[in-house]
């Protein structure tokens, strides 16, 4: 009969092969990132945006972005019925209900937490709450449950970005009983009036313009995503400003990188 | 005793750079690829802000690792309710399992068949001894039971895993003819 130790090596032997990745630049980046935050500085949840993405350091301290999801079934936008109310327009979200889904999302004792923007589209609220320490996206799904992301970013002050300038310090992925939803928010130039959200999807097409929520300065806006939509990061922001002229093709992966300042 | 930075910062940098593989295999197997890399840089910084709790001793600081991880992952699992679709992706179905001509392809198969009819608790107390290296005592730690609870389980998970694999008594026999994965990493996991 096999012995426990025979049956612990063919085990091993029967597992995938892994390369070791520890030395490649990402890994690397992570450490050099890391070690350039501020040690003291209390441990919290903070959240990543995409696999490939390289953090952003604001001058304050390290902005390391971490994406809070848990995964295994991967919905398309639509799929299955998954997220079936969602719309490309929003609309409003009163004040008072925003504030109570960020009373159920906000860690007691957070800092500084401000309300930012929030919007509904279909069955769904989105709020995005500034902290002391960044910003927490609160996500409330068709159950009523509240999910939430944090990110640890300093923004950049507000004056260098200017007329036509765009900051885009949120950009996280979440995982509902649904599939993945992709969550934005940033803040915008003086002069910008709308944001419009294009995804690129897997086979080269891109989807319907999402219309962003802009308010006081700020944007938001949610869509559904699939995971082969997730790796490949196209999605694109187009500003319209209050002249009528647009700004097109602003990649949010570079958003993510650098603040587009004016 | 708190270390002094610089000290701080060269310790840490070594232990990144010994356990970051290991760290992230360890994700990828309980959770999908695509945020594998999320949870492993929320899971080092944790590590660097609360370094002096972090072990010395590499062994004892893995494991630091892998329960810091542990808890992140259950924590988004429980707020999903999803524990119950996950089973611990470790093993490799053949290329090809439709020509299993070779015994040492149909034995393959015929454990991945096995490994995947386990509880995810058998997979789990299996993955932390057999692929994860952990001492029964990390590994009671990291689950949250007493050592005894952790020997035990582990026992009986091994007797689940002999009695699914009862109709293959040979298996050993003929998985001894498939050669090892070449360049195993120091903890085989699931490619992205």
């Amino acid at each position: 009969m096999t012995s426990h130790r025979d049956l612990d090596q063919i085990l091993r032997n029967a597992a995938e092969p892994v390369a070791p990745r520890g030395r490649q630049p990402l890994a690397q980046q992570l450490l050099d990132d890391i070690v350039r935050t501020d040690p003291t500085t209390p441990a919290a949840p903070v959240t990543m945006t995409a696999r490939t993405r390289r953090p952003r350091l604001a001058l304050a301290g390290a902005a390391l972005v971490l994406a809070a999801a848990a995964v295994f079934t991967v919905n398309a936008v639509g799929a299955d019925g998954a997220y079936a109310s969602w719309t490309n327009d929003p609309s409003p979200l009163p004040a008072s209900e925003a504030q109570s889904i960020a009373a159920r999302c906000v860690p007691a004792g957070t800092q500084s937490a401000q309300v930012a923007i929030g919007e509904r589209r279909g069955e769904y609220a989105y709020v995005n709450v500034r902290t002391a320490d960044g910003s927490i996206t609160c996500f409330r799904d068709h159950d009523g449950r509240v999910h939430d992301t944090s990110v640890l970013a300093s923004p950049v002050d507000a004056a260098l970005l200017g007329t036509r300038g765009i900051e885009l310090y949120a950009w996280p992925q979440l995982h509902t009983e649904e599939g993945y939803a992709r969550l934005m928010a940033g803040r915008l130039g003086t002069q910008v009036k709308a944001v419009e959200v294009t995804v690129r999807h897997q086979d080269g097409t891109s989807g319907p313009a999402i219309r962003a929520t802009v308010s006081d300065g700020y944007f938001a806006a949610w869509y559904p995503e699939g995971l082969e939509e997730s790796n490949t990061n196209s999605t694109s922001l187009t500003l319209r400003l209050a002249d009528g002229s647009t700004v097109g093709g602003l990649a949010a992966r570079d958003l993510m990188e650098e603040p587009m300042l004016n | 005793m708190r270390r002094p930075p610089s000290d701080a910062e060269t310790a840490y940098r070594e232990l990144f750079e010994a356990a970051y593989d290991d760290l992230l295999c360890f994700v990828e197997r309980r959770t999908h690829p695509a945020v594998a890399d999320d949870v492993v840089a929320e899971v080092f910084l944790t590590a660097w802000r609360r370094f002096d709790d972090v072990p010395g001793p590499l062994s004892d600081a893995r494991a630091w690792l892998f329960t810091a991880a542990y808890h992140v992952l259950r924590n988004r699992q429980r707020s999903e309710q999803r524990q119950q679709n996950l089973t611990l992706r470790i093993l490799r179905e053949p290329d090809d399992p439709g020509h299993a001509e070779a015994d040492g392809v149909a034995a393959r198969v015929d454990l991945v068949r096995a490994w995947h009819r386990l509880s995810v608790k058998d997979q789990e107390v299996l993955t932390l001894t057999v692929f994860e290296g952990l001492t029964g005592t990390q590994a009671a730690r990291l689950l949250n039971i007493s050592r005894p609870a952790f020997s035990l389980r582990l026992l009986r998970a091994r007797r689940r895993l002999h009695q699914l694999l009862r109709p293959h008594l040979d298996l050993d026999a003929r998985m001894s003819e498939t050669p090892p994965p070449a360049q195993p990493s120091t903890a085989a996991g699931v490619s992205a």
